[in-house]
């Protein structure tokens, strides 16, 4: 396998970006967010948009500076063989372990409404056969898989849209004024891990054609998130009102199960099977991106290493997934992931930038 | 051909993890509910509730109904899992049917159970029964045994369509039932007085999970207008003139609400504007005469309407007020989407009883069928 296999465009960025965000955590994001937020829940998807927003531009800032600006490369310049290695494989550990809780909640959902008698553990070891393939085919095939599933998720974001305005009320959403900051501020923290996913950019930037398309293309990705989490959470608290939404575990699947349909019979069937796709989408982009760093790390041959990489990356995200013991725990895991993100997305590139600046200083 | 040969090998394998496996069953092997009753236990029977269930003609000519007592509605099911040989599902459930006694007692081990059920839609119809569910259900299978779930699926998803009743659904009732302050109508239905099927009587308010009012029919349907549920349905009028009746008839209308609200001082005022918009269906006037040469005719029996529908929401509403003290009318959220950290703390403490709520009906019919 040569290295042309992860050579993407700036399009295929975009779809990259959104994939690697919306996927399972949006199914339940209008419950979390309103918790603390209130009927101003909408406000701090906006908000919790800064997050992301400064990783982008931070990443883009450093990774600008160098002439190939590939992470591990920019790694060992800045820190040095031993200590770069070990932040870069510090940052595939947060990947596998990240993903596993992904893929874990992924089953979960799939079991509560889809496959009640499969075992989690199967669930997951078929999602992950196929991921692992997905990822062995390289950068460009995990681009296009991505774009395509956009498509997809589009049908799913235009049903619950269309629920939302048939079955909500804009009163939910009313008054705009009287904002409670404190639980406004929380509310933003919650939907800043989120917004997991914008940390790709670190290793996909030097995967891009056009390295002047970057900016534009990241902050198209992040607009568009941006926009399917404000549709999805406007959504849930018309239909179900911030105090509503406290009860419902999944709140964007039991509004899909509100309309009576003579037809299709059962909406969040038709969500679901459609869904399945995208859920796995970040295990995909991450894997890849975790994969393409050790294969670099360790500066192996593609051809001969990648695959074996990527199936042991899989079986690490694999293993990690099976530990939870229950959906309570899965929640609980997942908010630890969400610190991780915050602290991996804003201080590696933040650190490396001031790294990058201090050895500049003190050469010139 | 070793290549293909190993490939094949690996689809099979993987074939054989395919999670679908694990759930797939035949459809013979499955007790379909397509509606759920509940009730208190009977007399002698044990536990607390007797869930009754009206099953899917699979592979027979009938559908076929079974009860099961127990201490609550799961246990019910594992009552249930000791004689019947086949797995019970509730994905193609339709209608939920609540007795009256135990509606009086608490409703929650209904909604806590069917909400808490992935395979339940939230969009099944609830309703509950004058009586008894299980004995309106035993005597629907006994009069119609092949069609008693088409019967009541479409009767009670369908009645918006031709009666001023409310259909409500698992959602509607819960969103309703745990907002503070407010009530949720459910129609109420019973073994029709010729015997013959059933039949509609009007509605019943529920709140903190349990009744809190029973309403008639002419109730129900100022509930309905005020709420601003859309329906249709049909409603008679009598014209008086010099205090002698001179004509009579009925319109066919749909209905739709505005509400504004505003505060004068520390008073809630709320304005409901009532559109009901349809055509004439009869009138039996005394003295023959065409509204097509008379038009101050048509405006006079709308103005007969407007004035009859008025008076009854206007009882309903001094009701709601002084005896309820519920809004049943889901009029809280217009002033909790203006003021909501000043009333939120009100809500469900006497918020419905202090304020003014007017009430404007407007009559529009737009023609008078083939006849003027």
């Amino acid at each position: 396998m040569d290295r042309t296999r992860f050579e993407i465009t700036s399009k295929q960025l975009i779809f990259i970006l959104v994939g690697a965000q919306v996927a399972t955590a949006f199914l339940s994001l209008p419950r979390v967010v309103a918790a603390e937020a209130g009927h101003h829940a909408w406000l701090a998807v906006i908000i919790g948009a800064i997050f992301p927003l400064a990783a982008i531009f931070l990443t883009i800032a450093l990774l600008n500076r160098f002439q190939d600006a590939d992470f591990v490369n920019v790694s060992h310049q800045l820190f040095g063989k031993f200590l770069g290695t070990l932040l870069v494989l510090l940052f595939v550990g947060y990947v596998i372990a990240f993903q596993g809780v992904v893929i874990r909640l992924f089953a979960e959902i799939t079991c509560v409404f889809m496959l009640p008698t499969t075992p989690t553990c199967m669930v997951t070891l078929a999602s992950m056969l196929s991921i692992v393939y997905a990822i062995s085919r390289g950068g460009k095939v995990i681009g296009r898989l991505n774009e395509f599933l956009f498509y997809i998720l589009m049908v799913d974001i235009l049903m619950i849209v269309a629920i939302s305005v048939v079955e909500g009320s804009y009163l939910n959403l009313l008054p705009l004024g009287g904002i409670d900051i404190k639980g406004l501020m929380q509310g933003s923290l919650q939907m800043a891990y989120a917004y997991a996913g914008c940390e790709v950019l670190l290793i996909t930037y030097a995967m891009v054609q056009h390295r002047g398309e970057i900016l534009k293309a990241a902050l198209i990705g992040q607009g568009i998130s941006l926009l399917i989490y404000l549709l999805v959470v406007i959504g849930g608290l018309m239909v179900f009102s911030d105090k509503g939404l406290e009860f419902i575990t999944w709140p964007i699947i039991t509004l899909l199960k509100i309309p009576y349909s003579a037809v299709l019979g059962r909406l969040e069937i038709i969500f679901l099977l459609l869904w399945v796709g995208l859920g796995v989408r970040p295990v995909m982009t991450l894997g890849m991106c975790a994969s393409y760093a050790a294969v670099r790390t360790f500066n192996l041959d593609f051809n001969r290493h990648y695959q074996w990489i990527v199936l042991g990356v899989g079986a690490g995200i694999y293993i990690l997934s099976l530990i939870p013991k229950n959906l309570t725990q899965v929640f609980t895991w997942a908010n630890y992931a969400g610190y991780a993100f915050v602290v991996v997305a804003m201080g590696y590139p933040l650190l490396y930038l001031l790294v990058s600046i201090l050895k500049r200083q003190v050469r010139s | 051909m070793k290549i293909r040969m190993s490939r094949l090998v690996l689809i099979l394998i993987m074939g054989s993890l395919l999670c679908g496996c694990w759930d797939t069953i035949d459809l013979e092997e499955f007790d379909i509910g397509l509606i759920s009753g509940y009730d208190t236990s009977a007399p002698g029977a044990p536990g607390k509730v007797s869930v009754t269930a009206v099953l899917a003609a699979v592979d027979e000519k009938d559908e076929r109904i079974g009860t099961y007592s127990a201490q609550t509605v799961g246990d019910s099911r594992e009552q249930r899992a000791y004689s019947e040989p086949r797995r019970y599902t509730l994905a193609q459930l339709q209608v939920i049917l609540i007795g009256l006694d135990l509606a009086r007692q608490d409703i929650k081990s209904v909604l806590d159970v069917n909400l808490r059920e992935p395979q339940v839609k939230s969009s099944v119809n609830i309703a509950l029964v004058n009586g008894r569910a299980e004995e309106l259900m035993q005597s629907m299978i006994k009069k119609n045994p092949s069609r008693t779930s088409e019967i009541l699926i479409n009767l009670l998803q369908t009645i918006p369509e031709r009666a001023f009743v409310p259909r409500t659904s698992l959602h509607r009732l819960t969103s309703d039932t745990y907002t503070p302050g407010m009530a949720a109508a459910v129609p109420v239905i019973q073994v029709a007085h010729n015997q013959q099927g059933i039949e509609i009587t009007g509605s019943a308010l529920i709140a903190n999970e349990r009744i809190v009012a029973q309403l008639d029919r002419k109730e129900t349907r100022a509930l309905v207008l005020l709420s601003g549920r859309n329906s249709r349905g049909w409603i008679p009028f009598t014209l008086y003139r010099d205090g002698q009746m001179y004509d009579e008839g009925t319109v066919f209308v749909g209905n739709k609400r505005k509400v504004e609200v505003s505060r004068q001082g520390d008073l809630i005022v709320f304005n409901i504007e009532v559109q009901l918009k349809g055509r004439l269906v009869e009138h039996r006037i005394i003295e023959h005469s065409s509204t097509l040469h008379e038009r101050e005719h048509i405006r006079e029996i709308e103005e007969a309407v407007a004035r009859d529908m008025q008076l009854q929401m206007q009882d309903f509403i001094k009701f709601m007020q002084e005896e309820l003290r519920f809004d049943a009318i889901n009029i809280t959220p217009y002033a909790l989407a203006k003021w909501r950290e000043d009333i939120a703390p009100q809500i469900g403490q006497g918020f419905i009883e202090n304020v003014l709520i007017n009430v404007d009906v407007k009559v529009i019919l737009q023609n008078t069928g083939e006849l003027g």
